[in-house]
């Protein structure tokens, strides 16, 4: 007998948008927002949950079979993984930020940003010399107060860039939520897989 | 007191095994050993370090980054980072050209990517430098005999052909400045079977290679693909599948194959069959290879190429409970009065028991 699937969901903001879709494919869910347990296990699966960039680790790992996590995390730190399946939900965009009243500066540019990978690549591509400047959250701060001259972050909305003072020079990339799945997992339970694969592919079509 | 703190403190990565840890170890290097010298093949000890560039010709398999390089006498080396670009430069420089079969087996080491992870990976593994669907079927069977003498329960094998996903993906790429860009996106979507990427870079002709990552299953996926309108490299890669799939129902190990047509590895080396071998509770795949008819080539000698490597931690960390415990023990134990006559007598006992085959353990008389 297999042990039950597991399945690795992130807490925090993404877990919100995707919450109505995972429950509807009947994914094991928390009760209530009081509910603080990391594991449960219902419906013949095994949810766990994680930071959201820890997400592509268990699922790397093997730890669990596969998750949930926005492009966002993969762009950041790739993971030998399976990508199959976007959930089309918790739509953000990775963007350039600058304060409204002042042009980005000739490089080299400070930049301040939660994604150094994403932030160094893109500028590094076009040759553009950088001081890279990593933040962990509140990233409109560094530009108002002249710790950078733009930041590199996710936005939902953009309206706590603008409450700060900032507009978005450029899109990097538009985030939403993927379904991951270990590349061994794949391989050695592809039925079962493929089947909940496919009810939550349903589940984005009844969304 | 920085001295003495770097002898208590191990840098992250660096891993030390000592009993069952180090016998399983052995256990799958010795138990391989023996099976590639059954098949024929010849042991070559492949030096610890060798010139930065060798480890990029052979295929550019492990990224620049993740190996440990330093300078001497002016030149750039690096620490050994793969195995195959070794074999491929001693085969070309060093070796008898009838030396076509070569086994290797020890350690590579590899800069922690994210995290603390492990930075050396303990492989064993071969190279054949032969052409044709025999010199494929044998490198799966090495490969299925080692796992299946060691005793691995349930290992599967997936079996693909880098001239399917790739014919499809040339015939799809429009011409333009941008081609080798979106070539790079394509293969990043087949590498993560993620359709989205695929269709972002190939656009409205993306079809038949988002197609190509439903074929993954038993011999049947085969029969689909072959129905379907193929360019030349993709049609061959089915055949030669087909060929492949052919005797191994002959062989009736059928039943421990798949197909998965879209499987690249993660890499753009593999010139024909591609395979990766899994097994439950590993996590990840413990093995792995394919025929890469580009790697001698890269080294100045165009002979076809076709390889593998297993992780020997991988397999060393789901083998079944077996005679672990005895293979360490020690069998006896020669106590006595350490006088000089007794002395020599116990010497001479445990030289006779080991010479039977024996472990005899000397302790003081308590």
């Amino acid at each position: 007998m297999d042990p039950p699937l597991v399945a690795a969901l992130p807490t925090g903001r993404l877990l919100r948008a995707v919450t109505g879709l995972l429950g509807r494919a009947g994914v094991p869910l928390p009760e209530g927002s009081a509910d603080r347990r990391l594991r449960l296990r219902d419906n013949g699966m095994e949810v766990l949950f994680a930071k959201d960039r820890d997400v592509p680790i268990y699922v790397e790992h093997g730890v669990a079979d596969f998750g949930v996590v926005g492009r966002d995390i993969l762009e950041e730190q790739p993971a030998h993984i399976y990508e199959p399946l976007d959930l089309g939900v918790g739509r953000c965009r990775m963007v350039v930020a600058r304060r409204a009243a002042r042009p980005l500066p000739e490089p080299p540019l400070r930049l301040a940003t939660k994604y150094p990978s994403v932030t160094a690549r893109h500028f590094g591509a076009r040759g553009v010399p950088l001081e890279l400047i990593r933040l962990s959250g509140a990233i409109e701060l560094a530009p108002a107060m002249d710790l950078a001259d733009a930041v590199v972050d996710l936005v939902e909305t953009g309206a706590t860039l603008r409450d700060n003072g900032l507009v978005e020079e450029e899109t990097l990339f538009e985030s939403t939520a993927r379904v991951v799945v270990n590349r061994a997992s794949f391989r050695l339970r592809p039925a079962e897989l493929q089947a909940w694969l496919r009810r939550l592919e349903a589940a984005t079509e009844e969304g | 007191m920085k001295s003495t703190d770097s002898l208590l403190r191990a840098p992250a990565g660096a891993i030390t095994h000592v009993g069952d840890a180090a016998r399983r170890r052995r256990r799958v290097e010795e138990t391989a050993a023996a099976v590639f010298r059954g098949w024929g093949y010849e042991e070559v000890l492949l030096p610890l370090f060798d010139h930065a560039e060798v480890f990029a010709r052979g295929g550019g398999r492990w990224s620049e980054r993740s190996s440990y390089r330093f300078t001497e006498g002016g030149d750039l080396l690096a620490l050994r980072a793969d195995f195959t670009a070794l074999a491929a430069r001693a085969a070309v420089t060093g070796l008898p050209r009838e030396a076509e079969r070569l086994f290797y087996r020890g350690e590579v080491v590899r800069r922690p990517g994210r995290g603390l992870g492990p930075s050396a990976f303990r492989e064993v593994g071969i190279e054949h430098f032969a052409a044709g669907t025999g010199a494929d079927l044998e490198i799966l069977l090495v490969a299925f005999e080692v796992l299946e003498r060691l005793g691995v329960d349930g290992f599967v094998f997936t079996l693909g052909h880098a001239g399917f996903p790739l014919g499809l993906l040339d015939e799809a790429l429009p011409e333009g400045p941008d081609r080798s860009e979106r070539r790079a996106e394509a293969l990043r979507g087949l590498w993560r079977r993620d359709p989205s990427r695929i269709r972002g870079a190939l656009g409205e002709r993306a079809g038949p290679l988002v197609e190509a990552l439903e074929f993954f299953g038993g011999r049947e996926v085969l029969e689909e693909a072959r129905r379907r309108p193929l360019p030349d490299g993709a049609r061959e890669g089915v055949a030669r599948l087909s060929a492949i799939s052919r005797a191994l129902e002959d062989l009736e190990l059928a039943d421990r194959f798949r197909f998965d047509l879209a499987e690249l590895r993660g890499f753009d080396y593999y010139t024909g069959l591609i395979f990766e071998a899994h097994a439950p509770g590993a996590g990840q795949e413990i093995g792995g290879g394919g025929r890469y008819n580009d790697l001698l080539a890269n080294f100045g000698d165009p002979r076809p190429a076709v390889g593998f490597s297993l992780s020997v931690d991988r397999i060393a960390g789901i083998l079944p409970e077996s005679s672990d415990a005895r293979e360490g023990a020690t069998e006896s134990v020669a106590r006595g009065p350490d006088t000089r006559s007794a002395l020599a007598a116990r010497f001479r006992a445990a030289r006779a028991a080991r010479a039977a085959g024996s472990a005899v353990r000397f302790e003081p008389s308590s």
